[in-house]
């Protein structure tokens, strides 16, 4: 990563969730207008730091960054005018329409009175645009499918114009086309809106396609961080994920291409 | 590990039995004259004092047989139903099945003694089983989540025993004797009661042993119980009739008694007993010790005219428990579930200030028809017009601008506080089950009268108001203080807020037997707006004017508390302090509505519902709607209230509620149905 921009920055954080020690004394850099990809196996502590990240989460030691300044220290409304996240699985009332969904977005930017402004409205259209709702805009989102509703959330965070935007396992219960059609909207948003994008994905694949920077993480500590090329390795997957990998190259991306053997010390049981 | 699981069983079940047979010895020997247990004993002699024979034998053994044997069906129902809904926070009074029972109990009383005296034990059975019908309809049937069929249950209850208390004072009996018999009694006359329970309990429990292999597979979860080859919807319904049958004899000998089916499971699960063969009898065993333990306490707190009833004592030993298992418990869902409400309409049926025109009307007729048809002397609308412009007769300037004018404007301002407190309540707890009444502002409230009453018999209406007010907002400063490290995640904060309304619920009837108090006093415990005036006007409007803002200026906040907390709080919302606002509004503007008219319920829960159904999710215009719509469903209701019976009253509460639990079962049922 060299000395490119930071758009986010974490230094020695102590995290604990529900009364546990989760992450300990770990410091992590988001460069700015990339996308990185935070990937490790179950309770890694992806999630709790994505939140941490977001400063929905306190950590119990060390600061997040932002510009350096320590956004625990800034007011939350401000935060959410910089970072956005999509938490997995959002649960959004029932009945509400796709456009009022988007609308929120525009929240952190609204006085207490809530006053629709012209920027508001144009904020709103572009971003359903953008994920291709423009027919559904008055459908309520419990009437989506999968992807439609993911497409529909997504929409809420452009609305939102942060320049950040933090994402928990994004494409998780979608199907191929709809994941496909997830990770093509994030990377476009990165490319012509100049966003920094962070995501926790479950698939080392689409992380190491999609992703320009990767965190691994097991047990509350980064293992490895850097290019997909650079970390996704046969070494890092013992070491992470504890399975034994051949790692090959996809012709068409260039990007590393993992193919899982067996778990490490369990196949001789 | 199967080995290790149970280890605490025996230990358990010896300690219980030793306690219980303890608590047996010592509640034998005390009540209105404390014995020696030498004294017991010789009474159960041939040749004992023939005085002290009959009372051991036919007062205070058939007393602790009924405990015992009813405090072992309440622990094994509360057992059974923790495990067969896989929710460890009801039980049969927590779920209404008491307050079921203990109505049909008393509409014979009232209605058919014949009958009482014939089958006690189906009257239990319907009551119960309407209760657990009513339950399930409200909670949403089979997607019922654990904390949804927990205010479901407490709505039922509330509304059943409200429909109890009516039934009772409206048949001018002894009102405080029959509060107290509310929160259930052990005190026996012979041997007639144990001797109708004791086969229903053995027999229900023996059978319920049967069933104890097959309630350790359903902890497994449904879908998993079944795919191990469990007919699961038998084993429910087998052991939801057990738990009918057992609480109904218990409520028919005994009354409606709280809280020893929510704590004796706790208590042999915290020994870390797993296994139902071990956990029903040692639930049994505590359950027996738990409820004689009380009823040797209602002596202690009690003298001969005036022993509270044993259910406050259990709710008072038992709600601090709930308080503490809520608090220290991890899981509850969290905060992520969203606001579901029954049915709103992505897009407004008609432009919102349209609507609120049209409701304004309503208010205005509703107000014409308060002036014009109630009370003794019909008034045409001409002759009520020229009262309010100061002229016509003076009596009819009297009649209108002395009483009907302020009644009916307390009514209206009354509603709109209460509905405007549910909408603010329900947004801000994201509930669609919530309200002041439900989260214990009620229960405060009445406790605080009583308290005040206790220190001060002579009380004037001004000081009792202002006592309900302090009341309602020291039950809501416990409940948000008690939640609030637990970053008032709405779950804690309505299972905080039934154990503090337990608690309150408990001093109330404690106190209400204190001879002191007469009259009018003890009417205001039953809610409705009799003969209040323009001082109730006084305090209503100002409260009105300045929180309504206040609660406007929220709104678009409260409205992004629908989502989850982790949405919500990347959106830029502090939640916490915006659930703190939108809620000590809502209860601000309860509580005082409630110091003016004694606890009112469903006007909170109701209107909001109403006003959804035709705004959607706006919170600013839902708040106007759900006031207009509060103060012509209060407005109506207590005209109503006058019309019934003339030239009696009922309170209005309780047509309220006759209204409201129709309509909110039909917009779930709807609701559900799409």
């Amino acid at each position: 990563m060299g000395n490119a921009p930071i758009a986010l920055e974490g230094r020695a954080l102590d995290i604990a969730y529900a009364g546990r020690r989760v992450i300990e004394g770990l410091s992590v850099a988001v460069p700015a207008g990339g996308i990185t990809a935070l990937i490790g196996p179950n309770g890694s502590g992806k999630s709790t730091l994505l939140r941490v990240l977001a400063r929905l989460m306190r950590p119990e030691g060390g600061e997040v960054l932002l510009d350096g300044q320590a956004i625990h220290r800034l007011p939350t409304r401000q935060v959410a005018r910089r970072i956005g996240l999509l938490p997995q699985g959002p649960l959004a009332p029932d009945g509400l329409s796709v456009r009022d969904l988007v609308g929120y977005g525009r929240f952190p930017h609204q006085g207490l009175l809530g006053g629709v402004s012209a920027e508001d409205r144009e904020a709103i259209d572009r971003a359903i645009a953008l994920t291709g709702l423009r027919e559904l805009q008055e459908t309520a989102v419990d009437r989506l499918s999968g992807g439609q509703r993911q497409r529909a959330w997504i929409a809420m965070a452009i609305a939102q114009r942060t320049e950040t935007l933090l994402l928990d396992e994004p494409t998780t219960f979608l199907d191929l086309a709809h994941q496909m059609e997830v990770m093509n909207l994030l990377e476009r948003l990165n490319r012509e809106e100049g966003r920094s994008i962070v995501m926790v994905l479950h698939d080392i694949n689409q992380a190491a396609r999609h992703a320009g920077h990767m965190v691994a993480l097991r047990d509350g500590r980064i293992l490895m961080e850097g290019a997909p090329e650079a970390v996704v390795t046969a070494g890092m997957l013992r070491a992470v994920f504890g399975i034994e990998a051949e790692i090959m190259t996809d012709p068409a991306t260039g990007r590393p291409w993992c193919l899982p053997r067996r778990p490490i010390g369990r196949d001789e049981e | 590990m199967e080995a290790n699981a149970d280890r605490g069983g025996p230990a358990m079940l010896l300690t219980g039995m030793l306690v219980l047979a303890l608590l047996a010895a010592t509640n034998v020997a005390h009540g209105e004259t404390n014995l020696s247990l030498a004294q017991v004993l010789s009474a159960l002699t041939r040749d004992a004092d023939p005085l002290l024979r009959d009372m051991v034998r036919d007062f205070r053994l058939p007393r602790a047989v009924v405990g015992l044997l009813g405090g072992a069906a309440l622990g094994v129902s509360g057992a059974l139903l923790q495990s067969v809904l896989r929710n460890p926070m009801v039980s049969p009074g927590i779920l209404g099945i008491s307050a079921g029972s203990h109505l049909f109990i008393v509409l014979a009383t009232v209605f058919a003694p014949w009958l009482l005296n014939l089958a006690p034990l189906p009257l239990t059975l319907a009551g119960g089983w309407m209760a657990v019908a009513m339950v399930w309809l409200l909670a949403g049937g089979r997607r019922a989540s654990p904390l949804r069929i927990v205010l479901a249950g407490l709505i039922v209850s509330m509304t059943l025993g409200g429909i109890t208390s009516a039934v009772l004072v409206m048949n001018e009996t002894e009102a405080r004797f029959l509060l107290a018999w509310s929160g259930g009694m052990l005190r026996q006359n012979g041997w007639a009661g144990a001797s109708f329970a004791w086969p229903w309990i053995l027999g229900c429990l023996a059978l319920v042993m049967l069933t104890a292999r097959q309630l350790d597979l359903s902890m497994l979860g449904e879908e998993t119980a079944r795919a191990l080859g469990q007919r699961t919807r038998l084993v429910v319904l087998a052991c939801l009739g057990a738990v009918l049958v057992l609480t109904g004899v218990v409520v028919a000998v005994a009354g409606p008694i709280g809280f020893v089916g929510l704590v004796a499971p706790h208590l042999v699960k915290l020994a870390g007993i797993r296994r139902h063969a071990m956990l029903l009898p040692a639930s049994a065993i505590w359950g027996a010790a738990l409820l004689l333990g009380a009823d040797t306490l209602t002596h202690v707190f009690g003298s001969l005219t005036r022993t509270p009833p044993v259910g406050a004592i259990t709710a008072a030993i038992g709600a601090p428990w709930l308080l503490w298992l809520v608090l220290r418990g991890r899981r509850h869902g969290a905060g992520f579930a969203p606001m579901t409400p029954f049915g709103v309409r992505p897009r407004p049926l008609l432009p919102w200030p349209l609507t609120a025109g049209l409701l304004g009307l309503g208010v205005l007729g509703t107000l014409l028809l308060g002036l014009t048809v109630v009370g003794g002397l019909p008034l045409s609308p001409g002759t009520v017009l020229a009262a309010l412009a100061g002229e016509g007769s003076a009596v009819a300037q009297r009649i209108v601008l002395e009483f009907r004018l302020p009644r009916i404007l307390a009514a209206l301002l009354a509603g709109a506080c209460f509905a405007v407190a549910g909408a603010l309540i329900q947004d801000a707890l994201r509930n669609p089950l919530a309200d002041a009444s439900v989260i214990g502002v009620n229960a405060g409230a009445s406790a605080g009268v009583l308290l005040l009453l206790a220190a001060w018999p002579l009380a004037a209406g001004p000081v009792v108001s202002a006592a309900a007010l302090a009341g309602g907002l020291a039950a809501a400063a416990a409940i948000f203080g008690l939640a609030w490290r637990r970053r008032l995640m709405p779950a804690i904060l309505i299972l905080t807020g039934i154990a503090v309304g337990a608690i309150c619920g408990a001093i109330v009837q404690i106190l209400v037997l204190d001879g002191r108090f007469t009259g009018s006093p003890l009417v205001w415990l039953i809610g409705g707006l009799h003969a209040r005036g323009w001082p109730a006007v006084q305090v209503l409007a100002p409260a009105l004017a300045l929180l309504l803002p206040l609660g406007l200026l929220l709104a678009r906040r409260v409205e992004v508390l629908a989502f989850d907390d982790l949405t919500a709080g990347s959106l830029g919302l502090d939640v916490g302090r915006t659930r703190l606002g939108a809620g000590l509004v809502g209860v601000a503007l309860a509580a005082i509505a409630v110091s003016q008219t004694g606890p009112i319920g469903y006007v909170g829960l109701v209107a909001p519902h109403a006003a959804r159904l035709l705004t959607g999710h706006r919170m600013r215009p839902l708040l106007l709607l759900a006031g207009l719509i509060g103060a012509i469903l209060l407005g109506l209701a207590d005209i109503a209230a006058r019309l019934v019976v003339r030239p009696a009253e009922v309170p209005a509460g309780a047509v309220v509620a006759l209204i409201g639990a129709p309509y909110l079962l039909y917009l779930i049922h709807r609701s559900d149905r799409s």
